[in-house]
């Protein structure tokens, strides 16, 4: 029993907004993909957030819930209800689209669920005081259901490369001191700091570029088997530098324009493959991801002749 | 010039390769780990930094008498380590074998005013025990994200994906405690909760149970979104570390009522009929008296309850997403549970997420407990 794609959606922070919602993003992208696939909220079993900088700094509860709830899947189902949904945020960078996915799949390959919803989104937390964030709010979410075995997702891989985790670091942290308001002195505020090395998009490139050759190597396949290789939108400047890797590839599908989303990077270049895969008949896709640690995450997918996902 | 180091510290992790045993597959704990800060605070004490004249007797309303609280130089990541590197002390496998690590604390304290989003947590604790081999992520799920990280790994080891993995947690959580007793005033202080949590590390191990033999019965979790609102924690807006805020009461009876929803399903899942055949029951410590509350209304709505409660809250305090596997660490510790012994751990927490895991107790009596 496999995973596939039943729909997708994304979702950008527009311009106009000086504080976008994390969850409101996430909210739209999640409507969208249900809408593609078709199926109504309370058929999702499971929700999995894979998003990192979230409103507020929220640490408590996760996302999910808030989700969950606004998208309408089954928020006052008690367990002995013929429809229930369980939801949780999982956390691995700009990797963790891919590894949600992973997790999600386990799920519905045991049976314990028949439709899951992965969603990811990032805003800035503190846009008043932060130091080196450059990403732009952006989400997407994915509606996977159960697959005959040979089509949806084949396989996933992942690597990390603990030498180069000081390249790439996201933290908030308390800063003393800050302007006066009234009569006591100011004790400080939270603010998100983001440092990425001048060298972190070359390692991911690098690492992400030996990754699949193993992985191809394990599943005795050949990068000419390979119809679309599908780099993550993120972190900027990935798209072109694993293409580099790979000599120019005409396989390597690379965005459009330039655009700089964070954990919703693999979901955006997925929605872009599938729109080539629609276009040219591409079967097989290799979807890439690398981000702090260094982690490197892989995803094999197959379509079926024909198949029109996320239109 | 050199070509670049791309090497993996091993190889491959190709996680879903078909490992071939009869599906699905039965997963069992296989150790366990717990670290605890070496300082206790008292009640007492804690209430005596308290700025605004609070006059409320928490140790008679909660049964808290002390908790651990970090010192210098402790933090979630430190914890962390110390509870995997614990858990590993106590088990068959090697750092190597585990194949997943998943980090599981509300709290990602780094030092003590750093809240770290990236690298993941799970990936430091990863590399400091040695599990090269682990496909590593964070999940946050509140109180209940220790339950939800054993939920994932057992579907990987029924579906026969995974042989062995880590699921561990450092809570750095008395943060909330030391910026609540700047703010609360009284009894219905949002922030009153907060002065009822504690630090600690847990760790456990969950492997591929051999074939025909006892482990995991169920895992069943559920998310009541309606109420995601009760209890909500985050970045202290006026100094370092966390605040969080709570409506206990309507909190605690939302948890209470779904509660006993998810332990009918996990009876249901474990071939049983009745509460009472349930030898060991381990809710989430938060307070005595929500204990005991929950266990009254859980017993008048199913007709009977688990013979042995776990209750260690009067120590420790709340340690969030580690009470359950602490206590039942402890269990093993003061050896009060007997192999053929079916437990049940009950986790209640903010989104609202209630969760049972029942299993049946084997040889990892033997690891614990021994007298040195």
């Amino acid at each position: 029993m496999g995973a596939s794609i039943e729909g997708l959606g994304t979702a950008r922070g527009a311009r106009w907004q000086r504080r976008p919602s994390s969850v409101g993003l996430a909210v739209r992208a999640a409507r969208r993909a249900l809408r593609n696939a078709g199926c109504a909220a309370h058929e999702i079993d499971l929700l999995i957030h894979a998003g990192v900088y979230r409103d507020d700094n929220v640490a408590e509860p996760a996302i999910a819930p808030f989700i969950q709830r606004r998208i309408g899947a089954n928020p006052g189902a008690l367990a002995t209800s013929p429809r229930r949904t369980f939801s949780f945020d999982l956390t691995n960078g700009t990797c963790g689209f891919l590894t949600a996915l992973h997790v999600a799949a386990g799920y519905l390959r045991t049976g314990s669920i028949a439709r899951a919803l992965v969603v990811a989104s990032d805003v800035n937390p503190t846009p008043s005081l932060s130091y080196g964030c450059s990403f732009e709010p952006a989400a997407a979410a994915l509606v996977l259901g159960s697959s005959p075995s040979g089509s949806g997702f084949q396989a996933f891989g992942f690597e990390s490369f603990e030498k180069d985790s000081n390249l790439f670091e996201g933290r908030v942290d308390w800063i003393s001191g800050g302007r006066w308001r009234g009569l006591a002195p100011p004790r400080g505020r939270h603010a998100l700091r983001i440092s990425e090395d001048d060298a972190f998009v070359a390692r991911c490139a690098d690492h992400a570029a030996a990754a699949v050759e193993r992985f191809l190597a394990a599943h005795a396949l050949a990068v000419d088997d390979i119809d679309l290789l599908v780099p993550s939108w993120a972190p900027a400047g990935f798209p072109d530098a694993f293409a580099e890797r790979l000599r120019h590839d005409p396989r390597v599908l690379l965005p459009e324009r330039p655009e700089r989303p964070h954990s919703a990077g693999p979901g955006l270049a997925l929605e872009a493959a599938l729109a080539r895969a629609r276009a040219s008949g591409a079967r097989s896709l290799l979807v890439v991801a690398a981000g702090a640690g260094i982690s490197v995450a892989l995803a094999l997918y197959r379509l079926e002749s024909g198949e029109r996902v996320g239109a | 010039m050199r070509p670049p180091d791309t090497s993996a510290a091993g190889p491959p992790r190709t996680a879903d390769r078909e490992r071939a045993p009869a599906l699905p597959a039965r997963s069992r704990i296989e150790s366990l780990g717990l670290e605890l800060p070496s300082t206790r605070l008292s009640t007492a004490e804690l209430l005596a930094s308290c700025r605004r004249g609070f006059r409320v007797d928490l140790e008679g309303l909660t049964g808290i008498r002390e908790r651990r609280v970090c010192a210098e130089g402790e933090d979630s990541f430190t914890l962390a380590i110390d509870a995997a590197s614990d858990c590993l002390a106590h088990s068959r496998h090697e750092p190597r074998d585990l194949e997943v690590l998943i980090s599981c604390g509300i709290t990602k304290y780094k030092g003590r005013e750093s809240y770290r989003f990236e690298p993941p947590l799970s990936l430091a604790v990863k590399e400091a025990i040695g599990a090269s081999q682990a496909l590593h992520f964070d999940i946050t799920n509140a109180c209940a994200g220790m339950l939800t990280g054993v939920s994932i790994l057992n579907e990987f080891i029924r579906a026969g994906s995974v042989r062995c993995g880590m699921v561990v947690s450092g809570e750095y959580i008395s943060s909330i405690s030391s910026n609540a007793t700047r703010h609360v005033r009284g009894l219905f202080s949002r922030e009153l909760a907060s002065l009822t949590v504690g630090d600690a590390g847990s760790a456990l191990i969950l492997e591929r149970a051999p074939e025909g033999s006892v482990g995991v019965e169920a895992c069943e979790l559920l998310t009541h979104a309606r109420h995601d609102r009760l209890c909500i924690g985050g970045a202290c807006p006026d100094g370092p570390g966390a605040s969080m805020k709570t409506r206990p009461r309507k909190l605690h009876d939302v948890a209470i009522r779904v509660g006993v929803s998810v332990m009918r399903k996990a009876l249901e899942r474990s071939g049983l009929e009745r509460m009472d055949q349930i030898d060991v029951m381990i809710p989430h410590q938060t307070s005595i008296r929500a204990i005991h509350a929950g266990r009254k209304y859980s017993q008048a709505e199913l007709g009977s309850f688990a013979r042995d409660v776990v209750v260690n809250v009067d120590r420790y305090g709340n340690t969030a997403s580690t009470t359950l596997f602490m206590a039942l660490y402890q269990c093993l510790e003061e050896r009060r549970l007997r192999p053929g012994q079916r437990v049940m751990l009950m986790s209640y927490a903010s989104g609202v997420v209630a969760g049972a895991l029942v299993f049946t107790v084997d040889e990892l009596v033997e690891r614990y407990g021994r007298l040195d």
